[in-house]
């Protein structure tokens, strides 16, 4: 009997051990994909290397980061833990038809996971015309202080509904940095806020961002602290700014950008939404130049723009100082 | 027994065959080697070789990678189809048009009319023609074409045109972050075959160097410029006409600089600038009406440059 108790001892403590490993194999800081060879049973190791993001995802731990190393389709994944993934250097890219490319749900973010960040680099999104999202942001009272970054992405072929680029539906707050990235050819908004149950703060900074083709540009609403610069919004059908204001006050204020060729240059559409721009070019609009009031630092210029543009000065006349 | 038994196996060999037609058909993400082979079925473990064969494989409104460097012949683009080669590099060494793209021949099921060629290296060496064409002669109103984080280099031949968009039907051309260099004529040209279709540019993020014009337009562009660099350029940096119906060009934030003439505007072109440098013109600074938003920089221009306000005074707002 002594004998057998042993046994078992010896047992469970080798079932015990054997299980440690496995979760530590499971969770590693830095995992890999690669487009050819890869294998979603393995560890995702550099040199057992998975195959799809989703299939490292689960294997890095939180604020690890997934690398590719070669060229390759990796495939659609939910995000409800910090990480990084990033490919720089090799292609990596993520077909979405008839569907979002990446989910980003802070609801189901561990508590002990406090940083609360994401940060997705170097990935081409590819809705194959039929996308839905490349990037969703989802989260209620759990988002307060999440942060996620996009960064060197390319987003297109989103015309399933709502055919949105990146979407914001964040209601507990948080931040969002969009950094030279291309957005194209979309159904709905390539770069939309909106919270449907909240107006906690959301900061937003985009810079270096090219949009082209699609119904609105950027749209911002309840809560959204907006700055946009040096980027380019063409051809967006009903507006390339857009800012509302149902539940409480947004900002959106724009420095440098160019808005060619979208039906409203920028649109106001409730007073609630304060909009101010700067050395900027509207042109081209082909319904109106500007709609609702449209705060201006005086500095933009305004050209072959159909129906109205109306610019409302920020403040007294400024002079630069100190210049030759 | 055996009879059905023999029923069963073609069964399930037909299976397997729809099962491999359906998953091609399927593919939405197609792959090209530079050690690949166009008999393989391009997936990305069985490459395909040539751009043309690739693109030739690839459904419409699905996206062609390269896995490595790659050197090709000229390609023709007659879908709705992502190009995209990050990181990879696409030698081209043949004569002629390097990319051309007829939306003449597009399925009349292709509704988007939509092609994206991204991070392409277009090397013309000796003959080429053209680095990338674009074509319609019927209407294409809503075609765009998108040309982002490309090289062209080197288009000897005539026209010599690095882009060259001569559609007759209308559409819109974005190109961003693009470097074009070494063209015996003009850099990104605009000239329908015919007509004056309304053709929506907006080219951001370019670099211009050595070319006979930089930018030109003509009847029925609308064009905005901003945030790049035209020099070296042996007749004029940016160029506006309108013979047929007028031309629109709106310049914001380039350096033109060291080109024969900085901007040329020839009658029915209307050329508006605004924070530019113009400078080291060997020509003229300007010729012809080339209106200003009164913040440009000019300096060390020959001949003339003559730039005629916008509109009255203005001054910035609350600005500190």
């Amino acid at each position: 009997m002594k004998n057998v108790h042993t046994i078992f001892r010896a047992l469970l403590f080798c079932t015990l051990a054997l299980a440690f490993v496995s979760a530590t194999q499971a969770q590693s800081n830095h995992t890999w994909v690669t487009g050819a060879g890869g294998d979603d049973g393995g560890p995702c190791s550099r040199t057992s290397p998975c195959s799809t993001f989703s299939g490292a995802y689960s294997k890095t731990a939180t604020n690890g980061e997934i690398n590719c190393l070669t060229p390759g389709g990796y495939g659609a994944v939910t995000i409800t833990k910090s990480i990084t993934i990033n490919c720089h250097d090799v292609f990596g890219g993520a077909s979405h038809s008839s569907s979002q490319g990446v989910l980003i749900n802070f609801d189901s973010f561990s508590g002990t996971d406090t940083t609360k960040s994401v940060r997705l680099r170097n990935i081409s999104y590819q809705g194959v015309d039929t996308g839905t999202r490349a990037i969703r942001i989802l989260g209620g009272a759990n988002s307060a202080g999440s942060k996620v970054s996009v960064e060197n992405c390319v987003i297109d072929g989103n015309f399933g509904t709502p055919g949105r680029g990146i979407e914001d539906t964040r209601s507990g707050g948080g931040s969002l940095l969009v950094t030279n990235t291309t957005i194209r050819n979309l159904g709905g908004t390539a770069i939309s806020h909106a919270s449907p149950n909240g107006s906690a703060r959301i900061d937003i900074a985009l810079d270096n961002v090219r949009i082209f083709n699609c119904l609105y540009g950027v749209a911002v609403r309840d809560g959204g602290n907006m700055v946009i610069t040096n980027s380019v919004i063409a051809s967006c059908e009903s507006a390339g700014l857009y800012a509302e204001a149902i539940l409480a006050a947004s900002t959106l204020h724009a420095n440098n950008v160019a808005l060619n060729n979208n039906g409203i240059g920028i649109q106001q559409a409730s007073s609630g939404a304060n909009i101010r721009i700067g050395n900027s070019d509207i042109t081209n609009s082909t319904t109106n130049g500007t709609s609702g009031t449209v705060n201006s630092y005086g500095n933009n210029r305004v050209a072959g723009n159909a129906g109205t543009t109306t610019l409302t000065p920020v403040g007294p006349d400024s002079h630069d100082k100190g210049q030759q | 027994m055996n009879k059905s038994y023999t029923i069963f196996k073609v069964l399930v060999a037909a299976s397997f065959m729809l099962a491999s037609v359906s998953v091609a058909n399927a593919q939405v993400r197609v792959w090209v080697s530079g050690v690949g082979l166009d008999t393989n079925p391009c997936s990305r473990t069985a490459p395909c070789k040539t751009l043309s064969h690739t693109v030739a494989m690839a459904p419409v409104n699905s996206e062609v990678n390269c896995l490595d460097p790659v050197a090709t012949g000229n390609v023709s683009i007659t879908k709705s189809i992502t190009i995209d080669c990050h990181e990879g590099f696409v030698a081209n060494d043949s004569t002629g048009t390097t990319i051309l793209i007829n939306f003449d021949l597009f399925d009349a099921s292709d509704a988007r009319k939509s092609v994206r060629l991204r991070n392409l290296n277009i090397h013309g060496v000796t003959s080429n023609t053209r680095g990338i064409r674009i074509f319609s002669s019927v209407p294409v109103p809503d075609s765009a074409v998108h040309i982002e984080d490309c090289v062209i280099d080197g288009i000897p031949g005539t026209p010599g045109s690095g882009i060259a968009d001569n559609r007759t039907g209308g559409g819109r051309l974005l190109i961003t972050n693009t470097t074009i260099r070494n063209t015996s004529g003009t850099a990104i040209s605009h000239l329908p075959n015919s007509g004056s279709t309304r053709v929506d540019i907006t080219i951001d993020n370019v670099r211009i160097y050595n070319c006979a014009f930089g930018i030109a337009v003509s009847s029925g562009a609308r064009v905005v410029v901003t945030n790049s660099v035209i020099a070296d350029c042996s007749n004029a940096g940016l160029y506006a006409e309108g013979p047929i119906a007028p031309s629109d060009f709106h310049a914001n934030n380039l350096a033109l600089n060291n080109n024969a003439t900085a901007i040329q505007q020839v009658a029915g072109g209307t050329i508006r600038i605004g924070n530019s440098q113009i400078t080291n013109s060997t020509a003229n600074g300007t010729i012809g009406t080339v209106f200003s938003y009164g913040n440009n920089r000019v300096l060390g221009n020959a001949g003339t440059t003559a730039l005629t306000p916008v509109g009255a005074d203005s001054h910035s707002n609350g600005q500190q």
